[in-house]
């Protein structure tokens, strides 16, 4: 009898479960807590990564146009002969380099131009390894001296300026 | 009352358990007949994906795509850091294999000395993989890097905390630590290009078709109509990291 009612007396917040009740709560909110504040907010939607990084991805600059069509679009004298010529496979920006701000902004924003035997014998020049099934090939030290390759091949129509044949 | 609920859930549990270790050791020792009965073996790569085709018949070593990469992605041009290279293999008389990279290829290729005593030789472009079975995703320690659900392997650089892991993971050597970020770095195919309805900035200044990009599994895909008609190979096949990039005319000394 009289143990029961000590029992009884024992106030609610000193009982050991309670307690141990208490601390296990607090350390549970705590590690929520914390679990909250250092996971990205997107993270583990997908997958074991913050999905919001591959919209990330998605917003970084261009530097390359989308392609030649960007391009013909304003240059209709190259245009005309571009696409009748056997360079008509080859990207506008392969030669000039990127050029995505060009087109917005003409004027301030030129594309590079090279014309160097060395720029067209990057490509034309016959080396080991290089298919010539694939691209005509010359060797710069001998195929007409030092002049420019322009001088003889329009770049936007290669074929030989003063030949005429085709 | 509380007994007997007990008892029963461990009986219950004690008949699953015993079912299964019954249905296992049966299943051991009757491997599936199944699957032996049906001789063809898939090979198809994951529909929905993105795929890219190296043709290294048609590659001449002029390192367009070198230096299209590095601009496309800005990666310092002038750091010996490539997200796409090109390499020279050449084969002389004595089998020896030479295999040559000059700073990735970006300015092309010199000649070699001994033109005469070549047997074979040809350029072969590399990327990232960007495998089904990625090594390096799976090494991260901080979740930084990991696979789209189109299947492109990207680099969080949030959370990329640089400790090189993955691109010691890698056996392509396709990765590398970003000189400027301090981050894992590594080709993207262009996931700002395709993204948006473009092709990679290697495949659009290549000038001979030799890279190959489109989608696997759609019809028309210039990717597709490849990987169905022509006989393709990967790179490194033992490593069991099924890349989604296939080589045409791949020979064996290619490492
Ligand atoms: C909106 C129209 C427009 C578009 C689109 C356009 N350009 Fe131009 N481009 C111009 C104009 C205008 C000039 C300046 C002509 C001049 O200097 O006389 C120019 C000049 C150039 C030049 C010569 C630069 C120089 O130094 O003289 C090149 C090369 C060039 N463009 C290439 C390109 C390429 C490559 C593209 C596609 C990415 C392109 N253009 C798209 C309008 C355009
Ligand atoms: C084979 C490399 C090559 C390709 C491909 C190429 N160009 Fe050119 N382009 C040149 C060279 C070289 C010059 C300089 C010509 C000269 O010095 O006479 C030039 C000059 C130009 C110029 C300025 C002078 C001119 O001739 O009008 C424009 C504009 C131009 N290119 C636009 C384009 C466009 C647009 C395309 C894509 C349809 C294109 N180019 C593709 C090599 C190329
Ligand atoms: C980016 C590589 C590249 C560059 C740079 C380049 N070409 Fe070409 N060229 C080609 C390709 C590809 C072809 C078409 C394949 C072939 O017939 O060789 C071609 C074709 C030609 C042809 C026609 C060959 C034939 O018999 O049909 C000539 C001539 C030519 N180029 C001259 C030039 C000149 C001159 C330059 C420099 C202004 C130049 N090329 C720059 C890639 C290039
Ligand atoms: C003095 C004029 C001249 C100059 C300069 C010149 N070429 Fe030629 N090139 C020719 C002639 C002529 C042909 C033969 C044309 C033909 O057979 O249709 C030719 C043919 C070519 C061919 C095709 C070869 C073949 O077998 O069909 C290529 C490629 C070529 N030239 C590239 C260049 C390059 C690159 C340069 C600059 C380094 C250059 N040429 C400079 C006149 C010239």
């Amino acid at each position: 009898m009289k143990n029961s009612d000590s029992d009884q007396k024992v106030k609610l917040t000193d009982q050991p479960l309670f307690r141990i009740g208490m601390i296990i709560a607090i350390v549970l909110v705590l590690f929520i807590g914390l679990q909250q504040w250092f996971i990205p907010k997107s993270f583990g939607k997908t997958g074991h990564y913050r999905s919001d990084n591959i919209q990330e991805w998605t917003e970084h600059e261009l530097q390359y146009a989308a392609g030649s069509d960007a391009c013909l679009t304003c240059h209709s004298n190259v245009k005309n002969i571009f696409l009748s010529g056997s360079h008509e496979q080859l990207n506008c920006e392969t030669c000039h380099g990127p050029a995505v701000k060009h087109p917005n902004n003409p004027m301030d924003s030129k594309p590079s131009i090279e014309s160097s035997r060395e720029f067209c014998g990057s490509c034309h020049q016959t080396l080991t390894g290089r298919p010539d099934t694939v691209i005509t090939q010359i060797d710069l030290g001998t195929h007409m001296g030092f002049a420019n390759c322009s001088d003889c091949h329009q770049p936007h129509n290669p074929g030989f300026k003063f030949g005429g044949a085709d | 009352m509380a007994k007997m609920v007990r008892r029963r859930f461990f009986s219950l549990g004690g008949k699953l358990l015993a079912g299964g270790i019954v249905a296992g050791t049966i299943g051991k020792y009757f491997p599936d007949t199944v699957a032996h009965a049906a001789p063809t073996v898939r090979t198809g790569k994951t529909e929905g994906k993105w795929g890219f085709v190296v043709d290294t018949y048609k590659c001449i070593g002029c390192g367009r795509c070198v230096k299209a990469c590095k601009a496309e992605s800005q990666v310092p041009v002038d750091q010996e850091v490539y997200r796409t290279w090109v390499e020279r293999y050449t084969v002389d008389y004595d089998k020896n294999v030479k295999i040559e990279s000059p700073r990735g290829g970006i300015n092309g290729f010199p000649e070699v000395e001994n033109r005469e005593r070549i047997t074979k030789s040809f350029f072969v472009p590399k990327l990232c993989n960007q495998c089904e079975n990625a090594p390096c995703t799976k090494v991260c320690p901080v979740g930084a890097t990991y696979t789209t659900p189109d299947g492109v392997v990207l680099v969080d650089r949030e959370r990329c905390v640089g400790c090189s892991y993955c691109i010691q993971a890698c056996p392509y050597g396709a990765r590398f630590k970003h000189p400027v970020f301090k981050v894992a770095d590594k080709c993207t195919w262009c996931y700002h290009r395709i993204s948006k309805g473009m092709t990679t900035a290697c495949v659009q200044a290549c000038p001979v078709g030799a890279r190959v990009f489109g989608e696997i599994g759609v019809p028309d895909s210039p990717v597709d109509k490849i990987l169905s008609e022509e006989r393709v190979n990967i790179l490194k096949p033992e490593a069991g990291t099924m890349p989604l990039v296939d080589y045409l005319g791949l020979d064996k000394v290619v490492v």
